[in-house]
């Protein structure tokens, strides 16, 4: 019969005709969802239109994992009520940042050394010092330089930009670990001045190991705001979205594979930076000392042993890399991230205990230290979230 | 019922001795237990019980079986600290070894996930994502014998979700 008649179609492999049930219908969708978390994110788009099957799989939770796979870092004007689109999200930092394989970043001793290039007038002063001191100063035109130590561990170095003294950039590049190259967002006249010195005056000198990091500064014009501290600062917005494209495109990134390199819209918060450089440059989080013992946090470890928050500690909780200061505690339970699932449970114990003690002072520190564990929680249903949380005080 | 003594002294089980795996065909393994102890539920299974000869493993033919305590077999001895066998040839290793027909590769997708060897896999599932890429919906259901069931509104749905994109 069929299996010889089948097998004649163009296109179709003799082995798919003979045992057509040896595809990814046998995979239980668990499995199924783990090979798709294995792809490209842009692989993943098309992937949607495979069949049913595909569509259903690839969830907002799928695109979550994959955001945060990545190394994804929330945008901060994600409001309190709002669920990201982590497709979107996903897409946008799979898009605008790229990072080699085999990418060895300098290695870093105490200081991260970076050096702040572009254009003139495109504010790169303004935002060292906004960084540095949270105001906006008023600047005049840097002939020489200005370096600042911003961060725990960063020292920035803001390099005039004016076009006679670009041919000085070079003097600055030595032991440099990333290169924040400003571009002004606002002025599409100049992003071909922009990209010509990128291309002339800071690619052929620049180190292998040194990354760059391309900030789109001045969006909030683009946005209609004056203030510098106002519009969205991240690339999931269709504007910055938009003007992102374009500047990838005349600065010609795609055909640099070999250079690491992110877009990113600086924020006022030297954050916005620190976080995707901390990613491309592998940099160990920052460990607070060792805190003194706690009995209660060791028994609360112990107890926890048990793998029960395996999959919350896989979606969220590796991901939270800032030291557990709960109000009430003085002790940091666990420094380290670490693919340590129990050690995550504790985490979440940790929660648990905090909401019964200061329910308003946890709910503080839960949208500062980690806002991706509300995210998750806020996304879970009611029951769902309480019989968690009630779980994790009766286990304790 | 273990001994007094030997339950004091041995929390952990003995992994020393072989075991015996038989497969969904009846196909037989002489496997040492600390090679199938790779197997995560092979592993409980000995902890739950020291004294059985022989684990019936209705799920697995032998075929796969036999790939998957090969696996096991190399990764024991590879992965010791003082094997000399450097991370590369380990993954030149893993990548012949999943150099094999989709139909054996699917099904070994199953064993080491009903098996649960978590690298296999994650070797076995990276190999498959790795045939996903780069491909339009079309080849890959072309590839892999897969039936399109979205009607075009469906499609229509799928393409407004990330219409952003192409704007």
């Amino acid at each position: 019969m069929l299996a010889g008649d089948r097998a004649l179609q163009p296109g179709r492999s003799l082995f798919c005709s003979l045992f057509p049930s040896m595809s990814f219908s046998v995979l239980p969708d668990e499995v199924l969802t783990s090979i798709l978390q294995m792809c490209p994110v842009l692989s993943l788009l098309e992937l949607r239109f495979v069949n049913r099957r595909f569509r259903d799989c690839i969830t907002p939770r799928l695109w979550r994992h994959v955001f945060f796979a990545g190394h994804g870092v929330l945008p901060p004007n994600i409001g309190e009520d709002e669920t990201p689109d982590f497709m979107k999200l996903a897409v946008t930092q799979s898009l605008f940042t790229h990072r080699p394989e085999g990418f060895q970043p300098l290695p870093t001793p105490e200081k991260v050394r970076c050096v702040m290039l572009g254009p003139d007038a495109g504010g790169k002063t303004t935002l060292l010092y906004q960084w540095k001191l949270g105001e906006a100063v008023t600047t005049i035109p840097t002939i020489g330089f200005n370096v600042e130590d911003v961060g725990q561990r960063f020292s920035i170095w803001d390099v005039g930009g004016n076009c006679k003294i670009r041919q000085l950039w070079r003097h600055y590049l030595e032991d440099t670990h990333a290169v924040l190259y400003l571009v002004d967002a606002s002025d599409p006249e100049r992003f071909e001045e922009a990209a010509e010195s990128f291309r002339e005056s800071l690619l052929p000198v620049m180190g292998p190991k040194c990354l760059v990091l391309i900030l789109l500064a001045k969006t909030n014009l683009l946005h209609g705001a004056t203030d510098m501290r106002q519009g969205p600062k991240d690339l999931a917005d269709p504007i910055n979205f938009a003007v992102a494209r374009r500047v990838a495109k005349v600065l010609r990134l795609q055909e640099l594979p070999d250079l690491a390199w992110q877009i990113v819209v600086p924020s006022m918060d030297f954050k916005s930076i620190e976080e995707p450089l901390t990613a491309l440059l592998d940099l160990k989080p920052m460990v607070p000392k060792k805190p003194e013992s706690d009995t209660l946090l060791e028994q609360l470890a112990e107890c926890c042993a048990a793998d029960r928050f395996a999959e919350m500690a896989d979606e969220d909780l590796l991901k939270v890399r800032r030291p557990c200061l709960a109000p009430g505690f003085s002790a940091t339970p666990v420094p380290q991230p670490g693919p340590s699932r129990p050690l995550c449970g504790v985490r979440l114990q940790l929660v648990g205990l905090c909401a019964a003690v200061d329910r308003e002072g946890f709910t503080r520190w839960m949208r500062e230290t980690c806002p991706r564990v509300v995210d998750r929680l806020r996304g879970m249903p009611e029951d769902e979230r309480k019989g968690l949380l009630e779980r994790a005080l009766r286990d304790m | 019922m273990a001994t007094p003594a030997a339950a004091a002294a041995a929390p952990a089980p003995q992994l020393e001795g072989d075991i015996k795996l038989v497969s969904e065909d009846a196909h037989e393994f002489v496997t040492p237990k600390n090679v199938a102890a790779q197997c995560k539920m092979i592993k409980t299974m000995l902890e739950v019980s020291e004294e059985q000869e022989f684990i019936n493993l209705p799920n697995v033919k032998g075929k796969e079986l036999e790939k998957v305590i090969e696996y096991c077999r190399y990764h024991v001895q590879a992965d010791k600290p003082d094997s000399g066998v450097s991370d590369n040839d380990k993954k030149t290793w893993d990548e012949n070894f999943v150099k094999v027909d989709k139909e054996t590769l699917f099904n070994l997708i199953m064993a080491a996930n009903y098996l649960d060897v978590k690298s296999l896999l994650d070797l076995t599932c990276a190999t498959v994502a790795n045939m996903l890429k780069n491909k339009t919906p079309e080849e890959i259901r072309r590839e892999f014998n897969i039936k399109n069931d979205l009607t075009p509104e469906e499609e229509e749905e799928i393409k407004r979700e990330s219409a952003w994109l192409y704007q």
